[in-house]
């Protein structure tokens, strides 16, 4: 990756962690606020509802009050007050009552419990109340009672008044069923609703919590709520996920209702819907998201245009870097700023300068060293057959001078001497002139195991004939197919290196011929079970003039490695001491990753 | 001075004339009958019309039956002129009356007698021979005569339409709505003395006392408040010796001893003189039997105290709760419901109001039409759906064993036995429904405003 990459993601990713941040620290502040502003307004809207609620205590108070101090009620307390009362006449007189005064149930009874008149259970007439506490007492306040009818039971909202006309008082016992229409009825602000859970069963029961519209659907979602509120004493709370849009959510406050005596029949919830908080809070996330994503995306942007400022000279002067790899030496950077990239530009300038200058030293040095070394091989190796030469044209002297009749004889073997050593001489100039003038390779398809067989064959009797044969084992792979070579240099670079093998084993051993082949390149193996090679030894192996053996020119493995280059390929050597030692040349297979390797065949050789 | 007292002569002596005319039958007239039930057919056959109180009415006013019985229960010659059994009492031979036609001036023949009598009476094996009909039980019948005697064994003509020979005919029939009869002229037993009787159908307690206080209404039934108002109103009212029996039938016999113990329970449970005196306002008579005990004499014997059976709190009587129906329609039905709801309850019995799909316990209202003990025992069976009670002989030994078995099966618990109230205007004369609460129509009369 490059820098300016880098620099960009760099400054980008701090720039969104710090957005991403300051939105969240943003958010969780507003909707800290918010939650405590709706909380407020929750409890306001309950204490409102509360409030409503009492009010029609109140109301209902009222009409008890009205019915107890009527002149029926009155006539039907004096007539109590009497001994053995006809209370059959009675029989619809609470209903009357009741529908004249808009209540839902009412009962008038006498102080021990008897039911003189019932509005919602007329059967009940002379029937005696046990469940009426005795005494009766009034209250001043609406309470929650449980109202049994001959369907089942209702829950009302009912208050108890009391008449004190005669000798016995009479007690009305009256109130509102509180159902759907109650609720309905109920005057309640905007955004705001009421439910009611019917405590009648000892577990809970979804059909028992109503609103002014009915059952409430996912009643069982408010279980845990009513369970919690329905412990003495405890108002509950609870955020209500209706369904997945939380603008359907509700803070919903539940309140056990006071009962007329122990446990009480219901528990009233009041729900503020936080439609308009989810509604609010949705708009202030969809702002900061697009700010946060305008700011991001500016941010990338300005951030790719300052890393690409930043980073120009520093590519620039990597490019110039990559330049004096391949060879340029000359290259030189524009010095943009005098900061310290601009320093740095400077200097690089000022490195190549240097740079180029030594190298021209050291070429001079080596070529200098080179030709010394030349001229150190040249005497070497003519001053060898220099000297006998000299003994031998000397010999002659000698002879014609104190033995002319052995002369001849002494003439003739001379001669041959001379002409041997001048062979001798010729051969070493003609290495000499063979290193310098190596062939430029003519390109063919070659077989690549048929090759490294004929190799083998030329020189296979050989090695048979010597007095310490040495085993040849050819491993060729059948997938090995062809090339691009010449195939005379090839044959060439395989027999000098067959050649040393078969020198580095005088006392006989394995030479192995092996061939490989992978995808896109062909390599040739020769082993030998030698004494090996140090790792001095491997790694001046290809200097020219640079031999192991005592009659060696130092030329061989220089010419194999000049042919391996030839063909852009790699040659490489592995050897341990007392085991063997093994070449291995990869050649490429086709012309085409020939000449993709060209812009890199200067460093192909090993 | 003179004048005056010659005026004042004249007033006396007019409404003299006119007292004397108001206490002597009349003919000429229509009575308007207001009730509450709405039949839907006019076959006397047929469960709508025999099985109620004003269906058995119009039945009476539009057929005869062979037989009738007498203020004393006593069975007496109508349609039907003789009748006689052989030993067993299996085979009756009846002896029609003559000259008596059907409404389309039809002769009444044992053939058309047959043919109704095998109609309302499959069981029967009913031939013709001659003159006479021969009905064959298949059984001892001794009481045949008080089952001719029912209503539903009506004589009618079923060819496409239905004639009768009564009192009275049909001219307009809206079922359910309305149904206007008018007297025959050539009745066999002599011309009814109104002219027309129009009953109107299906109308509520309200209505009916709605209708009479506008006049619309010269004979409407009452509820047992509506009695009391209008008798403290000084308003005239007539009504029945108790008639009619509510009860709560239990549609299965008991399944277990268990259940029988619950059934008992709930029976000891139910305060029926509280649902008289005060529900009924003292209109009826709590019922500890199926017959009253006018009727029968024996009554007071099944009063649950005299009764062996299991005392509330001695049996478990928790998680009993069964499916209830009513007629809601009926207030006085509705507050009986109601009461036994709440005194089921206290024993610790749900009784669930089913509506009026089937239940497991019914609140039934039933008419004793017979006043013959055994034949009302054997209808009042059949209309609660108990096992039809066979007797073997006439003695009250017997009908009380009877009787006492079906208390005893715990598939009927008697509560009350309740009259029939009547509400009359001044000018209607004659309604003597007070031993049996049958109209009586072909013998009242109307004051004719004179012409």
């Amino acid at each position: 990756m490059s820098l300016r990459n880098k620099l960009l993601i760099s400054i980008s990713g701090i720039v969104v962690v710090s957005l991403v941040t300051a939105t969240l620290v943003i958010s969780t502040v507003t909707r800290h606020a918010f939650e405590r502003i709706n909380e407020d307004r929750t409890m306001a809207l309950t204490a409102q509802f509360h409030s409503e609620f009492s009010r029609r205590g109140d109301e209902i108070l009222q009409r008890l009050q009205s019915i107890a101090e009527s002149d029926r009620v009155a006539r039907m307390a004096v007539s109590m007050s009497r001994p053995q009362p006809d209370i059959s006449v009675y029989l619809n007189d609470a209903r009357s009552m009741a529908d004249g005064e808009r209540l839902d149930f009412l009962e008038i009874v006498t102080d021990n419990g008897t039911i003189v008149s019932s509005a919602q259970w007329p059967a009940k007439i002379g029937y005696r109340d046990t469940s009426l506490a005795s005494p009766i007492s009034t209250s001043s306040h609406a309470f929650l009672r449980r109202e049994d009818l001959p369907n089942g039971s209702a829950l009302s909202l009912s208050c108890i008044s009391k008449a004190n006309v005669g000798e016995k008082p009479l007690y009305i016992i009256g109130g509102r069923r509180l159902d759907q229409s109650f609720l309905a009825s109920l005057t309640l602000p905007p955004g705001m609703r009421a439910f009611l859970y019917v405590n009648l069963q000892p577990t809970f029961s979804p059909s028992f919590l109503i609103d002014s519209t009915g059952p409430v659907p996912h009643a069982e979602l408010l279980a845990p709520l009513i369970g919690e509120a329905q412990q003495p004493g405890r108002d509950a709370t609870r955020l209500v996920h209706w369904s997945n849009d939380a603008k359907d959510d509700e803070t919903i406050h539940a309140v056990l209702l006071p009962a007329e005596n122990g446990a009480s029949p219901g528990v009233l919830l009041v729900g503020a819907s936080r439609r308009p908080y989810v509604e609010l809070r949705q708009q202030i996330n969809l702002s900061g998201l697009l700010v946060g994503g305008g700011g991001i995306l500016l941010t990338i942007l300005l951030s790719g245009w300052a890393a690409g400022r930043v980073t120009r000279p520093l590519r620039e002067l990597a490019e110039a870097t990559e330049n004096v790899a391949g060879g340029d030496w000359q290259t030189q950077v524009w010095i943009r700023s005098d900061d310290e990239v601009g320093k740095l530009a400077d200097s690089f300038n000022r490195m190549t300068r240097e740079l180029s200058d030594q190298r021209q030293q050291l070429l001079q040095t080596e070529r200098v060293a080179a030709w010394r070394e030349l001229a150190r091989r040249l005497a070497h190796e003519l001053k060898n057959p220099l000297f006998p030469l000299q003994l031998t044209v000397e010999n002659m002297l000698r002879a014609r001078d104190q033995n002319p009749q052995q002369f001849d004889e002494v003439f003739r073997e001379s001669t041959q001497a001379l002409l041997a050593e001048i062979r001798n001489l010729k051969t070493i100039i003609s290495r000499f002139s063979d290193f310098s003038r190596m062939p430029q390779p003519v390109w063919q398809t070659v077989r690549v195991n048929e090759l490294a067989g004929n190799v083998v064959r030329l020189m296979q009797p050989q090695w048979q004939a010597s007095p310490s044969p040495i085993e040849c084992r050819l491993e060729l792979d059948e997938a090995a197919g062809t090339i691009s070579a010449d195939p005379d240099l090839l044959h060439r670079a395989i027999s000098n290196l067959l050649l040393n093998a078969a020198d580095a084993m005088p006392q006989g051993g394995v030479l192995t011929v092996r061939t490989q082949a992978t995808a896109e390149s062909v390599v040739f193996e020769i082993c030998d079970t030698g004494s090996g090679l140090n790792s001095e030894e491997c790694e001046r192996l290809f200097t020219p003039y640079y031999t192991s053996k005592i009659h060696g020119t130092g030329l061989g493995l220089a010419i194999v490695q000049s042919i391996v280059a030839d063909h852009h390929g790699r040659i490489t050597v592995q050897s341990t001491l007392g085991q063997g030692t093994c070449f291995r040349i990869e050649l490429p297979r086709s012309s085409a990753a020939i000449k993709a390797a060209e812009p890199r065949s200067s460093g192909a050789s090993a | 001075m003179k004048r005056i007292a010659l005026a004042l002569i004249a007033a006396i002596s007019l409404t003299a004339c006119s007292l004397h005319a108001a206490t002597r039958p009349s003919y000429g007239g229509t009575l308007r009958i207001s009730v509450q039930a709405a039949p839907t057919s006019l076959d006397p056959a047929d469960p709508i019309m025999s099985e109620t109180h004003t269906g058995q009415q119009i039945s009476r006013a539009v057929f005869d039956t062979l037989v009738r019985l007498d203020d004393k229960g006593v069975a007496q010659p109508d349609l039907a002129i003789r009748w006689e059994s052989d030993a067993e009492e299996q085979r009756w031979r009846i002896w029609l009356r003559g000259g008596v036609r059907f409404d389309d001036d039809s002769p009444l023949t044992a053939a058309v007698v047959a043919s109704s009598l095998r109609f309302s009476n499959p069981r029967w094996r009913v031939s013709v021979d001659g003159d006479q009909v021969v009905i064959e039980t298949g059984f001892a019948e001794p009481r045949l005569p008080y089952e001719l005697a029912l209503t539903q064994n009506s004589i009618a003509k079923r060819d496409g339409s239905i004639r009768g020979t009564g009192p009275f005919v049909v001219t307009e029939w809206n079922p359910g709505k309305v149904l206007t009869l008018i007297a025959r002229e050539n009745y066999w037993a002599g011309r009814a003395f109104l002219n027309s009787v129009v009953i109107t159908l299906g109308q509520s307690y309200r209505d009916q006392l709605l209708a009479f206080e506008l006049n619309k209404a010269d004979a409407i039934e009452l509820s047992p408040q509506g009695a009391n108002r209008a008798s403290a109103d000084r308003q005239r009212v007539e009504n029945s010796r108790p008639m009619m029996l509510i009860s709560l039938v239990f549609a299965q016999p008991p399944r277990s001893a268990d259940e029988t113990q619950r059934r008992i329970v709930l029976a000891h449970s139910l305060d029926r003189t509280s649902m008289n005196a005060v529900l009924l306002q003292s209109s009826g008579e709590p019922a500890a039997g199926l017959l009253p005990n006018w009727m029968t004499g024996y009554e007071f014997l099944f009063a649950p105290e005299s009764r062996n059976g299991v005392l509330q709190g001695r049996t478990d009587t928790s998680n009993t709760r069964w499916s209830f129906s009513y007629d809601a329609s009926d207030p006085a039905l509705r507050m009986i419901a109601e009461r036994v709801i709440l005194n089921a309850r206290d024993a610790g019995i749900a009784l669930d109001n089913a509506g009026n799909r089937r239940a497991d316990l019914r609140l039934v209202d039933a008419p004793i039409e017979s006043l013959q003990s055994e034949t009302a025992l054997q209808q009042l069976a059949q209309r609660l759906g108990l096992p039809i009670p066979v007797f073997q002989s006439n003695g009250p030994a017997e009908a009380y064993a009877i009787e006492n078995e079906l208390i005893t099966s715990a598939r009927v618990i008697p509560l009350i036995h309740f009259p029939y109230f009547y509400g009359l205007d001044k000018e209607t004369h004659n309604w003597d429904a007070v031993r049996d609460g049958n109209w009586h129509l072909e013998n009242v009369w109307r004051e004719v405003p004179a012409p």
